[in-house]
């Protein structure tokens, strides 16, 4: 009788997860959805009307696209992007599985201490200037370094490692130790896999970082060539703003109205900033959920 | 035997007292002298003559000397609370603590102000050795008192612990011979035993001493009016000038409120809700669909803020998406809701969520995937159901990550980001809209003043800091999880 | 001297309007001004090359041009350190942080030669940043004789010679001038299609005003748009609510009757000018999101031919606007019209106010005295203000991108290449401007002693300055400056007070505060200090007045 009950209530739960969960992704992908109509929609007709959009609204045009890859940098800031991802995820994560497993020991004497030194640092900054200072005295200016060094360990992600560490059992370690294994070996035979869940969303969160970084780009870069493509992104963005006022490219997109392509643009680089990670998100999802059901199974 | 021996007194030791007390009356009698030199000094204003005293503690005082300053009186009530609780209670390292933290603060404030000294009096870089040597001893020795009592703190918890070990092993015999280790034999024997450990934190440890404690000399500009050709420590000194500027405009109490609704509204709908997400993706069946559903709540975190102000003041406007919406559905009248003051929080907070909500339920999720299947298994024999299943066993092993969530998003409360809000308010909502970090900018940063924006920045960071502090205590004592 | 050159340039365009109405009674777009050759005065003065040895310097601006991705490709730089012989090393700083990265390097002491444009980025007092030694003052290289062109512009023209210097005597920076002079650049626009279509005439009064924006509304559903403090990019004297403000005889901000500064919010007739906003808007003929538009958004909404039936815009848009909204709305036009009045024949005496003196200027750094090529510098920069400098910068370089013809007027070279990306499109050779030529040579975009001229593109231009130029704005505040200290107690006190009454100016016009609260409003800006602010304006304007 009471088990029936039961099922009844959780149908009934199930049922409204499933809708709730429903229209809470139509809200999260309408707006997403409406930036890719609008890119692709007529310009004439975007500046007009602000109303509902469903599908791109005929004739369809590809011209804001277009202007947006006219930019002369867009390929090596990708390639720049890709790189700073690349080698900064793998630094970030490095050196913060290092700190995390070393700060979530028991018994250790400084760690307590540490710990309270690292968390400071959340809340007092020395301020730009300073840190500015800090990387023109070292020669990093305008290096792939300055944007890489300054930012190789996030306080909130070595928090959050270090507290999934810290909940790994201390039997396993303890047995491991009595089988002759160091911290090293304990850390990357055992801790390590036993967190592959929280480890993939902090390796998610760097890269997320690295996809989205361009302040620190925007203060220590000059050479264009090395800039990445958020930071490159956003010049687009307000240089068509502008320039496009100045009237200096009245010629660039013919004699159609300009203004109407500073609305174009702006969709088309929402798009092409968030394209790529889209595109890739899923498959990466597949590890990432295949590391919360190995972190799960194996817990 | 051994017992009776080792087992330590929880009790300051009579060395620390006098040590104390003797700090505090060298503090006391400097600050009182100076205090007395500076009267004298006011009344021949300006007189730059000094009697034996003044050479001696060099209050050359400064203008508003006349009138006793209340950090000063505050310093004192502390100190002269420290002796006479150190006269009458047993367990005192706390009040110890207290007493002598909050004596320093204040003092430290006390010299801090400019209005209290001369500004040229303070100015290291100015080549004179500066008078008021009796005020410096007398910060000295309420430095020395607050070290005194933070060390007799450690040793007497640290005593605590060893008793309570010996209260454990009460029932065995402890070796013959043995001895408690002294500080550095523990600080030596934890070495020899965790070196690798220590070596592996080295790395991370240089990157905080290099990029974020080397750079922090930079907090002094709030204390100065920084000039770039005179650097850091060299510009003239204001004391607490950009605070008092602050507290005085009308704007101060604004600024707190709204950064407080606007934080505080966040905390109360937007901590839970992701955990709330997360609960609910774990109970959905479908694994396809629940994967569906994740990728498409992560989308709005991939929008950049300019984007996503420039998309909330499309979507806000009379005829907007959202207003239209509004309208057509639910017959509320069209109206621009970035225009009035009374939506601005529900718009901030809202699109907030939106836009982190799916992304900050993933940490959840892998906490959920960490939570034992076999607790489960055990809850379904005892005849539990879902909600109690996620009653009992879910959330518990979700709580350390809770948690620390919460500390730092505690930490987080007086500070909301200048950037999105700039971009989305008008000054006819400023009424709800602006908040300290904006009228920061508006004021520091727009006048390229970069003093007046670092002495903000140092007070909410200090206070973010309080908070942070105080909700980890808190968790500290309620649960067993922390930040360290 | 300043009267006679401002009724020196009002003839000057109204010739030039009269010329050109003549041409183009179809009012029809057509870019033909004609430019004749200026004497500036100053040629020559300088030794060139200005150094025997190459010597590079570096400056920092801002690069936000579509058609260049380095000033390195600019003909008019490259031409320039052909004649000097001083290279340039550019600093850029990143579009959209040009402020951030301009004053971390001034604060970080990281500093290039020469900062250009430095008035866009920096905001506190330059006597202030000069004694600091980040800025150098120019004073004793003018008075050293390094600097002949500049010091012939300010002995020759009064105006100038008041605008550029301190009240402290100081030079300190470089101005940018405008040479063809003063004229109105932002003010109302009326639909004159929306006039024939509904047999309106140009609104005058406030009861044409009211009438006009009626119809309009209600036949068509057409609003107005106006610029009311921070929204529309403006900043006081930019925005169009100015002009309604004006028919009360108070300014939005600061202005000055006689000599006499006061601020328009603790006068009679502010709180009237916000009743009758306040009423439009309760109408619903003011666009009900106007606050939250962005300078761009603005732009974007007033080239909508659906929206609105007046709105205040510069006339560097005007071109762009009528051909963007004649795409859907073929007989579409605009007219530029003046502020609304009481009565038909009230003088007006505030509209947007304008300078010879470009309200923008370049600062060389202490790190030219530090490298000890501070004269040098200084020659170098003295020659964009020379003739060939001015020319230089203005049109580009003679025999490339332009040439004198017979008559002594200016023909752009134009020869469309045959795979140049900006031009997808045949212009006819009538509508040749400068901004035909500015992408193909890539030209310097603003001048240092600039041929306005130049840059005017259609008859509207023309049309609108000779309309808004009929009010004089005898009430407008010269440019003064500060001195040190009170730049820093002024922007304590008026930042806050500035915001304070946006605020409630925003609040009043959309009927979120009733209008007869102004009192309070004024009480409580008094009690923000209000009055000292209008003293230090008071101040400056006197210390102004007194300059020669």
């Amino acid at each position: 009788m009471a088990a029936i009950k039961r099922t009844i209530g959780e149908r009934a739960f199930a049922v409204f997860n499933y809708v709730f969960m429903t229209v809470l992704c139509i809200l999260c992908l309408y707006p997403m959805w409406y930036v890719f109509c609008a890119a692709f929609s007529d310009p004439a007709y975007m500046y007009g009307s602000r109303g509902i959009l469903i599908w791109p609204y005929a004739p369809y045009n590809v011209k804001g696209f277009q202007l947006v890859f006219t930019n002369d940098y867009i390929i090596s800031s990708f390639l720049n992007t890709l790189f700073y991802l690349g080698v900064g995820t793998f630094l970030n994560m490095f050196l913060t599985t290092l700190g995390a497993y070393s700060l979530s020991r028991q018994n250790c004497y400084w760690n307590g201490k540490i710990m309270k030194f690292i968390a400071f640092t959340m809340y007092f900054q020395g301020g730009l200037i300073p840190f500015y200072l800090m990387v023109k005295n070292m020669g990093l200016l305008d290096t792939y370094s300055s944007i890489i060094l300054p930012v190789l360990v996030s306080t909130w992600n070595l928090i959050v490692l270090r507290t999934a560490f810290g909940a790994v059992p201390v039997s396993l370690e303890e047995s491991a130790r009595l089988d002759g294994a160091n911290d090293w070996t304990i850390l990357w035979r055992i801790v390590f896999p036993l967190s592959q869940a929280t480890v993939a969303v902090v390796t998610l969160y760097y890269a997320v970082y690295w996809w989205n970084n361009w302040f620190n780009p925007s203060i220590f870069l000059q050479t264009k060539a090395k800039y990445p493509l958020q930071l490159l992104l956003r010049e687009i963005l307000l240089q068509n703003d502008a320039s496009m006022t100045s009237g200096a490219n009245m010629s660039m997109v013919g004699q159609e109205s300009i203004s109407q392509y500073k609305l174009l643009v702006k969709y088309c680089v929402i798009v092409v900033a968030t394209v790529p990670i889209l595109v890739t998100y899923p498959f990466l999802q597949k590890y990432f959920v295949k590391g919360v059901m190995i972190g799960s199974i194996k817990g | 035997m051994t017992q009776n021996n080792s087992k330590k007194s929880t009790e300051m030791n009579l060395l620390t007292k006098i040590l104390i007390i003797a700090l505090t009356i060298v503090t006391l009698c400097s600050l009182a002298l100076g205090y007395i030199s500076a009267l004298d000094q006011t009344a021949n204003e300006n007189v730059l003559s000094y009697n034996g005293i003044q050479m001696l503690f060099g209050g050359t005082g400064g203008k508003s000397a006349s009138s006793l300053n209340p950090m000063l009186l505050l310093s004192l009530v502390c100190y002269v609370l420290l002796i006479v609780g150190i006269f009458f209670r047993k367990d005192n390292s706390f009040m110890c603590i207290a007493c002598s933290a909050l004596g320093f603060a204040a003092l430290l404030m006390f010299m801090f102000d400019a209005r209290f000294a001369d500004r040229r009096e303070f100015n290291f870089a100015e080549g004179s050795v500066s008078p008021q040597i009796g005020w410096w001893i007398g910060v000295l020795a309420a430095l020395a008192i607050l070290i005194v009592a933070i060390a007799n703190k450690s040793a007497i918890a640290a005593a605590k612990r060893h008793n309570q070990r010996l209260r454990l092993y009460e029932n065995r015999d402890l070796p013959a011979g043995y001895k408690d280790p002294t500080v550095w034999e523990i600080i030596k024997r934890d070495f020899e035993k965790h070196w690798p450990v220590y070596l592996m934190v080295l790395p991370v440890l240089a990157f905080y001493i290099i990029w974020c404690y080397g750079p922090m000399y930079g907090i002094i500009i709030a204390f100065n009016d920084y000039k770039p050709k005179k650097g850091f420590l060299g510009s003239p000194w204001v004391g607490l000038d950009w605070y008092r500027e602050f507290f005085r405009g009308p704007f101060a109490w604004r600024t707190i409120r709204n950064t407080l609704f606007i934080s505080v509204y966040n905390m109360l709908i937007g901590f839970p809700a992701p955990i709330v997400l997360a609960l609910m993706l774990n109970e959905m069946r479908s694994i396809a669909y629940k994967r569906v559903v994740q990728t498409i709540t992560y989308i709005p975190h991939f929008i950049s803020l300019v984007v996503m102000s420039g998309l909330l003041i499309d979507f806000l406007s009379s005829d907007g998406v959202i207003t239209t919406v509004l309208s057509k559905v639910f017959g509320i009248p069209a109206k621009n809701y970035l225009g009035y003051a009374q939506y601005f929080r529900t718009v901030y907070v809202g699109s907030e969520i939106w836009q982190h909500l799916g992304w900050d339920s993933i940490i959840y999720l892998s906490a959920l995937s960490a939570v034992d299947q076999e607790l489960y298994e055990a809850a379904r024999i005892d005849g539990a159901g879902r909600l109690k299943q996620t009653w009992h066993v879910t959330l518990p092993g979700i709580a350390p990550t809770i948690t620390i969530l919460l500390i730092l998003r505690i930490g987080q409360l007086l500070s909301v980001g200048y950037e999105k809000i700039i971009l989305i308010y008008n000054s006819s909502i400023y009424e709800t809209a602006d908040v300290i970090s904006t009228y920061v900018y508006r004021v520091g940063i727009t006048d390229s003043k970069f003093s007046r924006s670092t002495a903000i920045n140092t007070l909410n960071s200090a206070v973010n800091f309080l908070l942070v502090v105080m909700a980890n205590k808190i968790s500290g004592m309620l649960s067993e999880t922390s930040l360290w | 001297m300043n009267k006679i050159a401002k009724i020196l340039c009002l003839v000057l365009s109204l010739m030039m309007v009269a010329s050109a109405a003549l041409a183009v009674e179809s009012s029809q777009i057509v870019g033909t001004a004609v430019i004749t050759r200026h004497d500036y005065g100053a040629r020559g003065l300088t030794q060139l090359p200005i150094v025997d040895e190459p010597l590079t310097i570096q400056v920092w601006k801002g690069l936000n041009e579509p058609v260049m991705t380095s000033w390195d490709q600019c003909i008019v730089y490259d031409e320039l350190e052909k004649r000097t012989g001083i290279h340039i090393d550019w600093v850029y700083p990143p579009v959209g942080s040009e402020r951030d990265n301009f004053n971390l390097r001034i604060a970080s002491n990281d500093l290039p030669h020469m900062f250009v444009e430095g008035r866009s980025q920096y905001a506190g007092s330059l006597d202030e940043i000069c004694d600091d030694e980040v800025f150098m003052d120019i004073t004793p290289y003018y008075e050293a004789g390094y600097t002949p062109n500049y010091k012939y512009l300010r002995d020759n023209h009064e105006d100038i010679r008041m605008d550029t210097i301190l009240d402290s005597g100081k030079l300190a920076v470089f101005w940018q001038f405008d040479y063809v002079g003063t004229s109105p650049w932002s003010g109302f626009w009326a639909r004159k299609d929306l006039m024939d279509k509904y047999g309106l005439e140009a609104p005058v009064t406030f009861e044409d005003w009211e009438n006009f924006i009626k119809t309009c509304y209600d036949e068509g559903g057409y609003k107005i748009l106006i610029q009311v403090g921070e929204n529309g990019g403006g900043g006081g004297d930019l925005d169009t609510c100015y002009y309604v403000f004006s028919a009360f005889d108070v300014g939005y901000y600061y202005y000055q009757v006689d000599g006499t500064v006061k601020y328009g919010a603790m006068e009679d007739g502010y709180q009237q000018a916000l009743e009758i906003l306040a009423k439009w808007y309760a109408n619903g003929w003011i666009d009900p999101d106007f606050a939250g538009y962005d300078w761009n958004t603005y732009t974007a909404r007033i080239a909508d031919p659906a929206n609105y039936s007046i709105f205040g815009m510069n006339y560097g848009e005007v071109g762009q606007t009528v051909t963007t909204s004649r795409l859907s709305v073929p007989e579409y036009d605009l007219i530029p019209i003046n502020g609304p009045k009481q009565t038909p024949d009230q003088e007006l005496h505030l509209r947007q106010y304008d300078f010879t003196t470009r309200a923008q200027w370049d600062a060389l750094t202490w790190r030219c005295v530090e490298d000890g090529i501070a004269e040098k510098v200084c020659q170098w920069k003295d020659y964009w203000y020379s003739q060939e400098g001015a020319e230089l910068f203005s049109y580009g370089v003679e025999g490339i991108s332009y040439i004198w013809n017979d008559k002594g007027e200016l023909e752009w070279v134009y020869d469309k290449p045959e795979n140049a990306q900006y031009f997808p499109i045949d212009m006819a050779d009538e509508t040749k401007d400068f901004w035909t030529v500015y992408p193909l040579f890539k030209l310097h975009n603003g001048g240092y002693l600039r041929d306005s001229g130049s840059y005017i593109m259609s008859d509207y231009v023309w049309a609108c300055i000779d309309e808004w130029a009929k009010v004089e704005p005898t009430y407008g505040i010269p440019m003064t400056s500060f001195t040190a200290e009170e730049a820093t107690d002024y922007a304590a006190l008026n930042t806050p007070i500035q915001s304070y009454l946006n605020e409630c100016v925003g609040k009043i016009i959309t009927g979120q505060m009733d209008a007869s609260e102004w009192p309070t409003v004024q009480q409580t800006l008094k009690d923000m200090g209000i009055e000292e602010c209008i003293a230090y304006q008071q101040a400056a304007l006197e210390r102004y007045n007194a300059r020669s």
